[in-house]
């Protein structure tokens, strides 16, 4: 605790913190906790700590970013929350459940339902049309067709990819497919979704769309966000982003203005973390 | 360094992209050089052969589609071998490798691995025919067909051939590679995939060509089936190639467009099906038509050995028959053959015997003499009583006997008996033809008549007597240790005074046995062959389905159902060509048990015997399944 000095707002102390302003009781969607990952060191060799007593509580609804330089440990931190990967030590909660139990069969259903991915590839099939990549989650855990439907409607016509959903993933712009990645992140209502750098492999036309995509399912339907991203052009649609440097808390923001305003504090605090510019 | 060198470590460095490479042109090696071995045998060439020159002309014929075969094979994993390096050979013109430089690294290391690949294919042919002659010799329980041994001039044709052909393969191959620029080299890997589009009408054709050929293979009765063979496979060929290219992408998009589609991994192995089956389409419908020729081929050799059997068996009622002459001349006797199987333990289940006379006689209005059997009533009938044969006399005759019987060797100076047409020669004996009730020994004649038994004893005294013994037991047509003894202790100056169905069966399995060796090796070679060139071009297409499967696992799919979907991809792409091969063969050979039907052989045990043959190949395929699906998955989801 003492070594995150910087921080303001971590779940510890939010209480007393003036600029939370959180609807109603705040319930925990996500929990990490001490979260600790050391890669390496087990046969003698130089151990690396990616990440080290990390603390995190996302709040059903909320839109957080996690900015950092590379080498940061964000996606060490994406890939632990995600249960891909699991740590040294610590804890994490997604939705009241913890993971760390869990078989690898569990885990993948676990994935499948309580979780969506959003990756910087967009990280969809290649052989299936937008529409099956998007229905796919629901596909695999035998949906009813017209429940289905009804999803699918819903979150295609938020996103605006319907006019497309029927061409193949290469068939279709960047952002298109990306949105269709959101629309598939989503389609299952999980308990949170998790993005990785969604927006760096787009043009900044296409990286808007997405983002104000994101930020509409965030306001209208109260989809929890969590987004990893270098670019405080994205992290700027977030109401809170969290900083982390060498594996360690180092800051977080709250968006209390406009867009623009909460953009200019982003570029300010990424510059007084130093040698890390957009 | 030197640039040899640097193709040597490259070798060594990424051996493992190397290893599937030079597997399957060691397999293609070790193909040839096997089947070499077999057509340039001495045994082979000597003429051996069951079916003489023609069945030469048909394996060589063969030898030259093996070839064609293994050059296509050979040229198609160096072409995706090639391939799968785009992107290294990029990297390597961007650091400054010339066009020459690195057509050379591609000609020295292709070099390397196809010296390597025809040393070890040699050694795993050499290896595999051993292997294969033991299981044949074990299977027909016969002698080992051939003498087990390195030919040289099919190790010469093996290697300088391949060595040609690897050399072919690699100029054409790093031509092309020369001829790209970096930046296609570079993206090559990242080409997006065009979802395959299917003409409707090309696909019913399809459909409907095969479902033509298969009414006409049915309907079609005797001879007319000779007519219809070559119009009917030319459509059935074209139908299956239709029906793989457009049908099979035609079904997969209609499935995709059912409500079923959309229920839990079908979607994906259906949608994966589409580029799967589309990619592979030419080589599947080669291999479902192929392998419809082998196994209608394999069919038709099973189908002529067994009625070949089945006419041996029935020629050999009983175990052994036995003339005992008693004339002092060195014999089997019933004696000897009583010991034996007291010996061996065995009981016979017949044992009978019937005193004759044998005797030459003229045919009417002829010059030249035969021989007949003369057996007394009584004695017949109860001949026939333990024998348990049906009894039944034939047409009436008069023999007239004509004086002294001349030597029994030379039956032409004089007969014994004239047949007449009447009763109205003095002296004549009313006799009736009769069918011997079993194997009668070439030495004694099998024309047999029944006459009563006084005249009999009188002709006896005459002429002599022989005595005819019949021995059956269980198990006679197989090869025992009674059927070798009695065989052995035959005299072979004697041998015509013995029919032995052992001795036989022996002798027709040997015979036969280089034939159905020859027909076995073929189609076991293409099984194998065709169902690794199927196992090789999946495992081209790993690292693909590993990065969809990487994907796949972070949305969160479970082991068991990526399993799946591999499963049920693999299984179809395996099994498609063979269980359609299986299916023309089947067609094929009913066709073939029409035209048998026509001479007299039984229709339904052709198809009963087709559906042995089919069914052998399909277990086999089966199980070169099951490990293709095993060591796929394994390579595709390790276990964590």
């Amino acid at each position: 605790m003492t070594d995150t000095t910087l921080m303001t707002g971590r779940h510890g102390d939010s209480q007393g913190t003036p600029v939370v302003s959180t609807a109603g009781a705040a319930e925990a969607v996500l929990e990490a906790r001490g979260l600790t990952k050391v890669y390496g060191g087990t046969r003698g060799g130089a151990s690396h700590t990616a990440l080290q007593d990390f603390d995190l509580r996302v709040e059903r609804g909320e839109f957080l970013g996690i900015m950092g330089p590379s080498g940061s440990g964000k996606t060490t931190l994406l890939n632990l929350l995600s249960t891909i990967d699991t740590p040294t030590s610590g804890s994490v909660r997604i939705g009241g459940q913890d993971p760390a139990g869990m078989d690898a069969e569990q885990l993948a259903l676990f994935r499948r339902r309580r979780l969506g991915f959003v990756f910087q590839d967009f990280n969809l099939l290649d052989t299936l049309t937008l529409r099956e990549n998007v229905l796919l989650p629901l596909v695999l855990d035998r949906v009813p067709v017209d429940d289905m439907n009804a999803r699918l409607a819903r979150v295609a016509g938020t996103l605006g990819i319907a006019p497309v959903l029927d061409r193949m993933p290469y068939e279709v712009s960047g952002g298109q497919q990306q949105r269709a990645a959101i629309a598939r992140a989503i389609v299952h209502d999980p308990a949170v979704v998790l993005a990785d750098e969604l927006t760096g492999n787009l043009d900044s036309k296409s990286a808007n769309d997405v983002m104000q995509a994101l930020r509409a399912l965030n306001e209208e339907q109260g989809v929890t966000v969590v987004m990893v991203t270098h670019d405080p052009f994205a992290a700027s649609f977030c109401r809170r982003v969290v900083f982390i440097r060498d594996g360690r808390a180092f800051t977080e923001l709250r968006r209390g203005g406009s867009r623009q305003a909460f953009f200019q504090q982003l570029l300010d605090t990424l510059s007084a973390m130093g040698g890390f510019a957009s | 360094m030197t640039f040899a060198q640097l193709a040597l470590s490259n070798l060594r460095g990424s051996w493992l992209r190397y290893a599937a490479f030079l597997l399957s042109s060691t397999f293609s090696v070790a193909l040839f050089f096997v089947y070499a071995q077999f057509l340039f045998h001495p045994d082979v060439q000597g003429g051996y052969l069951y079916g003489g020159p023609v069945t030469r002309n048909v394996l060589t014929v063969c030898l030259v589609l093996i070839a064609v075969f293994a050059f296509f094979f050979v040229l198609y994993s160096s072409g995706a071998f090639l391939r799968a390096r785009n992107k290294e050979f990029g990297l390597l013109t961007l650091m400054g490798t010339t066009r020459g430089q690195l057509r050379r690294l591609i000609w020295l290391e292709n070099t390397f691995l196809s010296l390597a690949a025809i040393a070890a294919g040699v050694a795993l042919g050499l290896l595999f025919s051993r292997l294969f002659l033991m299981a044949i010799a074990r299977v027909l329980l016969i002698d080992e067909p051939l003498s087990f041994a390195l030919v040289p001039r099919a190790l010469a044709l093996t290697a300088c051939g391949f060595f040609v052909l690897f050399q072919l393969v690699t100029v054409v191959g790093a031509g092309a590679v020369g001829r790209r620029t970096v930046l296609e080299m570079l993206k090559e890997a990242s080409k997006p995939r065009v979802k395959p589009r299917a003409r409707a009408w090309a696909a019913v054709l399809g459909f409907a060509l095969v479902a033509g050929g298969y009414a006409v293979a049915t309907a079609v009765q005797g001879a007319m089936v000779a007519a219809a063979f070559l119009p009917v496979v030319t459509v059935v060929v074209v139908g299956t190639y239709l029906a793989f290219t457009q049908g099979s992408v035609f079904v997969t998009r209609r499935l995709a467009r059912s409500l079923a589609y959309l229920r839990g991994t079908r979607m994906l192995v259906v949608s994966q099906l589409v580029f799967r089956l589309s990619d592979n389409a030419r080589l599947l419908a080669n291999i479902a038509s192929l392998s419809a020729v082998v196994l209608a081929a394999a069919g038709t050799f099973y189908v002529v050995s067994r009625q070949y059997f089945a006419t041996v068996d029935g020629q050999f009622p009983h175990a052994l028959t036995l003339v005992e002459t008693g004339d002092g001349r060195p014999q089997l006797t019933r004696a000897q053959v009583d010991a034996l199987l007291r010996d061996h333990g065995v009981t016979a289940s017949v044992s009978a015997d019937l005193p004759l006379v044998d005797a030459p006689y003229a045919l009417p209005g002829e010059e030249g003499t035969d021989w007949l059997a003369l057996v007394a009533e009584s004695a017949y009938l109860g001949f026939l009583n333990a024998l348990e044969a049906p009894g039944g006399f034939g047409e009436p005759a008069w023999l007239a006997p004509v004086g002294e019987r001349a030597g029994a060797q030379e039956p032409s100076r004089a007969a014994a008996f004239r047949l007449l047409g009447d009763a109205g020669a003095p002296g004549a004996i009313a006799a009736r033809g009769v069918t011997p009730p079993t194997t009668v020994p070439p030495y004694l004649a099998s024309t047999w008549y029944v006459v009563d038994d006084a005249a009999w004893e009188r002709e006896a005294a005459r002429l002599g007597r022989v005595t005819l013994a019949v021995y059956d037991w269980p198990g006679a047509d197989r090869s025992t240790a009674l059927g070798t003894a009695v065989s052995q202790a035959v005299p072979s100056e004697s041998a015509a005074l013995v029919a032995n169905k052992h001795a036989t069966f022996v002798m027709v399995r040997q015979t036969l046995g280089l034939s159905m060796f020859a027909g076995l090796f073929v189609s076991v070679l293409f099984f194998i062959g065709a169902g690794s060139l199927i196992y090789f071009k999946l495992f081209t297409e790993l690292p693909d389905d590993r990065r969809l499967f990487t994907r796949l696992k972070r949305i969160g799919i479970t082991r068991r159902e990526a399993g799946q979907v591999v499963g049920r991809q693999v299984a179809l792409v395996f099994l498609l060509p063979f269980a359609v091969g299986g299916v023309h063969a089947l067609f094929a050979l009913n066709a073939l048990g029409a035209l048998i039907g026509t001479v007299g052989a039984d229709r339904a045990a052709v198809i009963g015997y087709a559906l042995i043959v089919v069914g052998l190949f399909a277990a086999v395929q089966l199980a070169f399944f099951l490990l293709t699906r095993w060591t796929y998955l394994r390579a595709l989801l390790p276990r964590a």
